[in-house]
């Protein structure tokens, strides 16, 4: 009996087991309810996660970054490859995508809409939230802002593409794989999120320089749309959007140059600390920047240019486009301040200082020093001395700070929105538009170049005409290709000068038209370096390395004809140069995508949702 | 092992894929105290490695790639290579190569390696492996027990001892191990016994600290790099590279502690009914301690001056000490009550009912300080830099839980026929409210033909025939957790620097279907059991198959406007089928000699049966679809001169007016020609080209393979001869492929860096009947240009291998007993001896590295060795 009692004591004990036991909600991850985004802490912590998405700067560890030779390495304000222009002469060209590839491809096809998605739910979740109205049109501002960010990134790689505002669903079939909306369209909405932003995001916001605040927003307004106004422009030839588009840089540009955006930004005294800092934080000219720290996060851009062979490295079209002294262009006929290109001291003699900043001051020839360039100029814009030989300096250890959006930046936007304006009729350009910009730009005490002024249609420095014999007139060979004005011509070299190697190059001559520029064979310059005399450089080499002796044969350099002076041209075989083509100008769809809008299309019976490739491909 | 639906039934939701049972050791009521005592001294080996290729070899092959490209020389980290280089290579390794390393001493510059023209060259050979590990590392174990039981009381205590030396020379690594395991049982009354078991274990392992860590450990920088790397020290100074790494590395020291206790008790308050219940604790934990430090010497990465002194090649951040702890607690309780009744000693009955619940819970702890005041004294409180405790992967709390209640009626006539019906009622905490709770049926049947009369006359030859049959389903909750609920990570590196530390940050909601529900497992087993010729010969048979519907999986394709992963749904149906064969034979010859042999054979396939993948694309699932097919092209041969054309610089290329056009995959700097592959054009369009890449189109593609092992088989001979024991066991695998990634399997994956021994067969000129193609740059992809997925290059690891034999000796029992001992067996044994294996990739054929996971695309093949293994021992019992 004692034994039936017991045991059915215990078996009732098992048997009532609690109700809750299979309840357990997870412990350390957040739930995604509504009640999240009522915390405005939530709703920062997942903006911060968007950051190194968008301002990449110097990118971490051995990745390379957008700036300088980018092999590949992607930003979302960037070009896939910054070696596809002109500025760059190389042992191996970087060709364009030959074929279309299959699926979403971070380096050739970045037809990703995972952020899309991510801005949409974070401005959903902030519409309905309860946060204060002031803190909820701030972050409804800055949500709007990255979604536009992102747009105008689809935009510029693939023209047109289909635009959401919402999360779509999984079984929202309609949405999913509806057609592509029309350019125009996408940025229109894009247009009215950074209105948006522009309204109602903070003046000031976290820590100055490393946070999202209403100037940076316009700072962005000014590149996406003078991206989009001279893409209408050169591109689809639209000039109602064009001007449009391009008043919207302008005005934007303009409010951060004038304070109305909230801050007061004006131009540092040094060039190149710039890109070489340890610290850019107070630096009047950054608008935003990204900080890096030993044993925290850091970079090898320095490194790739110090401690790495420059397999690409300075063009001769990028050195020739350095003025000199005077202002004036080296072609320009009777400049008497240019002293040739026959060796690197002439190269450098009475010119711009921004080249000294850009390139070593010595040529740095394969067979002669282990750090070489293949052009023979070494780029050093990114490599600070004073580091040189410190962890800070070097492997991929580096701690200088990337600049991300910089006062020198937006007033080129400005410039050339208000040029192309003009250029259209649109607009008048003053004398006021020059002294703004360009004219502050030449001022910073470590560049100090001669102002422009404006004279008509034409530029003058110091009271001399500019005229560039190099000026692009249209390249005949190219069909439809167009003439460059002076005043389009000067403002656009300033653009290339001054942030150069900053990864911008090759969408700048995307939206101005102009990709043959990066064809190794309709521009000779692209695949040339330095001039070359091999016996009047052995005989300064060895002049100025006592104790050291090299000769002719170990130089290993391929001059042009073949003789022993010349311009180092890398690439002699015809079938190893770039060469564009004009889908070029727009990326490809990946075609798996494609197939799968067919069958999709023909699985429920509805032939509208088909994905067009672009032009080409 | 119990595989069948109706077996596995009443053991739970996390059975769906079968059960092993362990029972532990007991002592036998009655029994006097016996002692057992067993060693084991082994060494190991390892198996099989990629060896680098020569350094010549290594550097020819380099150049030759980079010459297709248009460049004469070649320059990697600190080195460089020109065609004068391989030369001085090639004087080297005559002047100096049947030298020792000790005999060379340090790097002389001039003889080993020199400057020129501004740039590094290293003409002295080694093998990294060499430098790096040793031939052979030793290993012991020992094993004590004590048993023996009164006429209420049983016991058993187990104790057990292993240590073995790592493979590491420069820097040994180690791994102990501490078993207890003690069982007492105990009858109390005659209707109540109580029985308990703890088992504690604890091992401790030390490994260098890694500096570098996933597909870039020391393992794939050790043969990342040609033979002429240099692994010698210069001016007392050495060069960066693994070996140094590891050298001067503090320890990574990892600490397992396992206790499980188990008690339970049986009351069996009427005849035939016993109930039981039964609750184990298992705390499992492990505590590791990382110490960090710097490694310093010439900085070979340095590309333009490799004798840089770096102090410090992985920076600040690994000056550190890091503690990482885990806790795994659970518990599990069972309760049931089992009732037998016989009538007529013909009707046998049993039931049973039951329940139980289980839960679970993890906890990761992470702590890492910087800034160590002395490196040879690296502990947390002696640090003086920035502290982190937050870490995406190692600090972590969850939990789960699970229960059900199950019955079971056994009914049987005779033994003849016999019908088993199971039902289990089971809940998990990791579905959402509403659907935590699912019923799983199932039954089985079996008829032991051998008893019926009609048989009778099989008697002679036959002891034993059952045929059996059994079909049942159970859910899966072997599922991610959360897997129904939208949740954000917190993230720890946004990468965004702010007041000098990253952000954290929070995540990306996670994409869920609200629908998501229990995955179903439904298994049908038709077998039978036979036994001949007094039960010396034995077939077990067994077909089986599987259907996994619901199967929780990503659901249909989304095209990439979705913005994420497409989330798991209850989508799809796989099907596995299969058999397993056994056969045994034993006999004892009339001389004393005694045989005993083993042999199986068994094979499954499995198949998606439905998935919505409407258009059927050939690398998703889709219906039809073979778990472990590998899609690619059929190979043809290598192209030669007489499929190309000369262009006006001189340079060969194919001429697609002969060849079907594989233009598809050039690139700018890319185009096929002389000593190529040439794809096979098996849609006969003229163009190589994959189609659409549907099951419908998918142009020259086919299935070249499959991964999973397909037909694996061993069998065993045992012999006995007078006091001589021999023993021997094969294992085999009928069929599997792999495409072998990487460094290791595509030669030229990154052409300026070290190449191995076993591609050193490649086209040239002179060699046009190579193995391999032309050395050509595959920049670090793993399908493109000379090395698409093909038949080719297909890596076939199946292996038939001698996984061991031993040979024993048992000392006679009287000459024991003169010497207190009950009883003594000396043996040698030797494990995975040999095999047969195809494999023209040298990594071992039973390599569980997945060759298409992150990792494996970069180091498959450059991992810690298996090990060959030869050993003796002794067992005495007294």
């Amino acid at each position: 009996m004692k034994a039936k009692i017991f045991s059915a004591i215990l078996l009732a004990a098992a048997f009532s087991s609690c109700s809750d036991f299979l309840d357990r909600p997870p412990m350390d991850e957040v739930v995604n309810n509504p009640e999240f985004y009522n915390n405005e802490n939530n709703v920062r912590s997942t903006v911060d996660g968007w950051y190194d998405i968008y301002f990449i700067g110097y990118s971490s560890g051995w990745t390379r970054s957008p700036f300088f030779e980018s092999q590949g390495s992607q930003g979302a304000n960037y070009a896939m490859y910054s070696e596809w222009c002109d500025d760059f002469v190389q042992e191996k060209a970087t060709f364009f995508t030959t074929v279309a590839p299959s699926e979403p491809d971070e380096a050739t096809s970045d037809w990703s809409f995972d952020n899309v998605r991510r801005i949409n739910i974070l401005i959903a979740g902030v519409e309905n939230s309860a946060l204060e109205q002031e803190a909820k049109e701030h972050w409804l501002g800055v949500g709007r802002f990255f979604r536009g960010m992102e747009y105008s990134r689809l935009v510029r790689m693939f023209g047109d593409v289909p635009f959401y505002d919402k999360e779509v669903s999984n079984t929202d079939v309609e949405q999913l794989y509806k057609p592509r909306d029309s350019r125009e369209y996408v940025m229109d909405k894009v247009l009215e999120d950074f209105e948006y932003a522009s309204q109602y995001v903070r003046t000031t916001d976290g820590t100055d320089g490393l946070t999202v605040n209403r100037s940076v927003v316009d700072a962005y307004m000014s590149k996406v749309f003078l991206f989009e106004g001279t893409w209408q422009k050169y591109r689809e030839k639209n000039n109602d959007y064009a001007a449009k588009y391009l008043e919207v840089a302008k005005d934007a540009a303009a409010r951060v140059m004038d304070g109305t955006s909230g801050k007061n930004y004006s131009i540092s005294d040094d060039y190149k600390a710039l890109t070489t800092s340890l610290d850019l934080a107070g630096n009047p000219e950054i608008l935003l920047y990204r900080s890096y720290v030993a044993g925290v996060l850091t970079h090898a851009e320095m490194s790739w240019q110090l401690e790495y062979v420059q397999t690409s490295s300075p063009s001769k079209s990028l050195i020739d486009s350095y003025l000199t002294k005077n202002g004036l262009s080296i072609s320009q006929s009777g400049n008497t301040d240019y002293k040739g290109d026959k060796n690197i001291k002439d190269v450098l003699e009475n010119r711009d200082p921004r080249l000294s900043a850009n390139i070593a001051d010595s040529l740095c020839l394969n067979g002669v020093v282990g750090l070489y360039a293949i052009g023979g100029y070494l780029g050093n814009r990114f490599v600070n001395e004073s580091l040189i030989g410190t962890a800070d300096g070097s492997s991929n250890t580096n701690t200088t700070d990337a600049p991300i959006m910089k006062l020198n930046e937006v007033m080129l936007n400005y410039i050339e929105a208000a040029a192309e304006l003009a250029d259209m009729g649109q607009y008048t350009l003053t004398q006021g538009d020059f002294d703004n910009t360009i004219d502050k730009i030449r001022a910073r005490a470590s560049v100090n170049m001669p102002a422009l002024t404006l004279s008509g249609s034409r530029l003058m420095v110091n009271g001399v005409a500019i005229d560039d014999p190099a000026r692009d007139k249209g390249n005949p060979e190219v069909a439809g290709d167009y003439e460059v004005s002076p005043i389009l011509w000067e403002i656009r070299r300033e653009r290339r000068v001054e942030l150069v190697y900053e990864g911008i190059r090759f969408d700048d001559i995307r939206r101005w038209g102009k990709l043959w520029y990066s064809d190794m064979v309709l521009n000779e310059d692209v695949n040339k370096g330095a001039y070359v005399d091999k016996g009047a450089y052995v005989a300064e080499y060895n002049a100025a390395h006592p104790g050291t002796t090299i000769t002719v044969d170990q130089l290993s350099i391929n001059l042009e004809g073949g003789g022993n002076a010349g311009y180092i041209v890398p690439i002699q075989a015809q079938s190893l140069k770039r060469t564009y083509s004009e889908k070029d100008y727009l990326y490809p769809i990946p075609t798996g995508q494609i197939s799968l809008y067919k069958s999709k299309s023909a699985q429920v019976g509805n032939p509208d949702l088909v994905l067009e490739q672009n032009p080409g491909w | 092992m119990l595989k069948d639906a109706a077996s596995a039934a009443i053991y739970g939701t996390r059975a769906a894929w079968g059960v092993i049972l362990i029972t532990t050791k007991q002592g036998k009521k009655n029994e006097k105290p016996t002692v057992k005592y067993s060693n084991n001294f082994a060494w190991n080996t390892p198996t099989m490695m990629p060896q680098v290729a020569t350094s010549w070899g290594s550097a020819q092959a380099a150049l030759i790639a980079a010459q297709r490209s248009g460049s004469n020389t070649v320059s990697s980290i600190g080195y460089n290579i020109d065609e004068l280089a391989i030369q001085k290579m090639k004087e080297w390794d005559a002047m100096y190569g049947g030298m020792s390393q000790e005999e060379l001493g340090e790097m002389q510059l001039g003889r080993d390696f020199e400057m020129r023209d501004g740039k590094y060259y290293f003409y002295r050979s080694f093998d990294p492996l060499e430098m790096f590990m040793k031939d052979w590392t030793p290993q012991q174990k020992h094993d004590l027990s004590v048993s023996g039981g009164s006429d209420k009381t049983t016991y058993n205590v187990n104790l057990g001892y292993l240590k073995q030396d790592g493979i590491i020379k420069v820097n040994p690594d180690k791994y102990e191990r501490f078993t207890l395991n003690a069982t007492v049982n105990t009858q109390i009354r005659d209707w109540w016994s109580f029985h308990s078991n703890v088992m504690f274990s604890r091992s401790q392992k030390k490994e260098p600290y890694p500096y570098t860590s996933g597909y870039t450990d020391m393992w794939y920088y050790l043969l990342r790099w040609p033979a002429f790397y240099p692994y010698a020290d210069y001016q007392g100074i050495p060069f960066r590279s693994a070996v140094t790494e590891a050298a001067q590395a503090k320890d990574m020291k990892t600490t397992t502690n396992y206790t499980r206790a188990n008690v339970g008790t049986v009351i069996s308050p009427i005849e035939g009914l016993s109930i039981n219940f039964d609750y184990t604790f298992g705390l499992y934990n492990t505590y590791q301690k990382r110490e960090g430090g710097r490694v310093a010497g010439w900085d070979m990465f340095n590309t333009t001056s490799p004798l840089t002194y770096n102090d410090n090649f992985y920076g600040e951040n690994h000056n550190r000490v890091q503690e990482y702890d885990t806790y795994t607690m659970t518990n599990v309780f069972k309760a049931y009550a089992t009732y037998d009744k016989s009538f007529n000693e013909k009707h046998n009955l049993k039931v049973m009912v039951g329940m139980d619940a289980e839960s679970r819970e993890n906890i990761g702890n992470y702590s890492e300080a910087r800034t160590l005041v002395n490196f040879d004294n690296p502990e947390i409180p002696l640090t003086i830099g920035d502290e982190y405790a937050r870490n995406s992967t190692s600090a972590y709390h969850n939990d789960y839980a699970s229960a059900g209640v199950f019955g079971r009626v056994n009914y049987d006539y005779m033994g003849k026929y016999l019908v088993e019906v199971n039902a289990r009622y089971d809940g998990s905490s990791k579905f959402p409210d509403g659907d935590k709770w699912a019923f799983f049926p199932s039954a089985s049947a079996g008829w032991r033909l051998s008893d019926e009369a009609f048989m009778e006359w099989t008697k002679p030859a036959l002891t034993n025939f059952k045929i059996r049959g059994s079909y049942g389903t159970i859910g899966n909750q072997d599922v991610e957790a959360n897997a129904f609920l939208s949740t954000i990570a917190v993230g720890t590196g946004s990468g965004w620097v702010v007041d000098g530390s990253q952000l954290p940050y929070l995540g990306v909601p996670s994409v869920i279907s609200p629908s998501l529900t229990w995955e179903r497992v439904s298994t049908v087993d038709i077998g039978f059991d036979a036994r001949f010729f007094d039960n010396a010969f034995g077939i077990t048979f067994d077909w089986y198959q599987r259907m996994t519907t619901g199967m929780h999986s990503p659901g249909e394709t989304l095209p990439a406007t979705f913005g994420g992963d497409s989330p798991n749904m209850n989508e799809g149906e796989l099907r596995g089928r299969g058999f397993e064969i056994a056969l045994d034979y034993n006999h004892m010859f009339d001389c004393g000699l005694g045989l005993t042999v083993t042999a199986n054979l068994s094979k499954v396939r499995e198949e998606i049966t439905k998935y919505n993948n409407p258009n059927k694309n050939i690398y998703g699932n889709y219906e039809g679809k073979i778990i472990g097919e590998i899609w690619g092209y059929e190979t043809d041969r290598l192209f030669q001169y007489e499929d190309c054309y000369q262009d006006a610089d001189g340079k060969w290329f194919v001429d697609y007016s002969k060849v079907p056009d594989q233009t598809l995959y050039e690139t700018g700097s890319f185009k096929y020609g002389p000593g190529d592959v040439k794809y096979k054009d098996l849609d006969g369009n003229g163009v190589i080209d994959y189609g659409e890449e549907t099951l419908e189109d998918h142009g020259d593609l086919k299935r070249i393979g499959n991964t999973t092992p397909n037909f694996e088989y061993g069998f065993s001979i045992g012999l006995t001869y007078k006091g001589f024991d021999f023993y021997t066991f094969f294992h085999g695998v009928g069929s599997r492929d792999v495409w072998v990634v990487g460094q290791t399997g595509i030669p030229g994956f990154m052409p300026t860096e070290g190449w191995l021994e076993h591609q050193m067969d490649y086209w040239t000129p002179d060699n046009t009947d190579a193995f391999y193609p032309t050395p050509t740059n595959h920049a670090w992809l793993n399908n493109n240009q000379n090395f698409l997925r093909q038949t080719r290059y297909l890596q076939d690891m199946s292996y038939l291998r001698c996984k061991n034999i031993t040979l024993g000796y048992t000392f006679p029992e009287k000459w024991m007993k003169k010497i207190t001992f009950t009883s003594g067996r000396v043996y040698v044994s030797a494990e995975n001896v040999f095999e047969f294996y195809n494999g023209y990739i040298p990594v071992d054929p039973e390599t569980t590295e997945n060759a298409s996971a992150s990792n494996g695309q970069y180091k498959f093949g450059k991992s810690y060795p298996f090990m060959r293994t030869v050993s003796f021992g002794v067992q005495l019992t007294f």
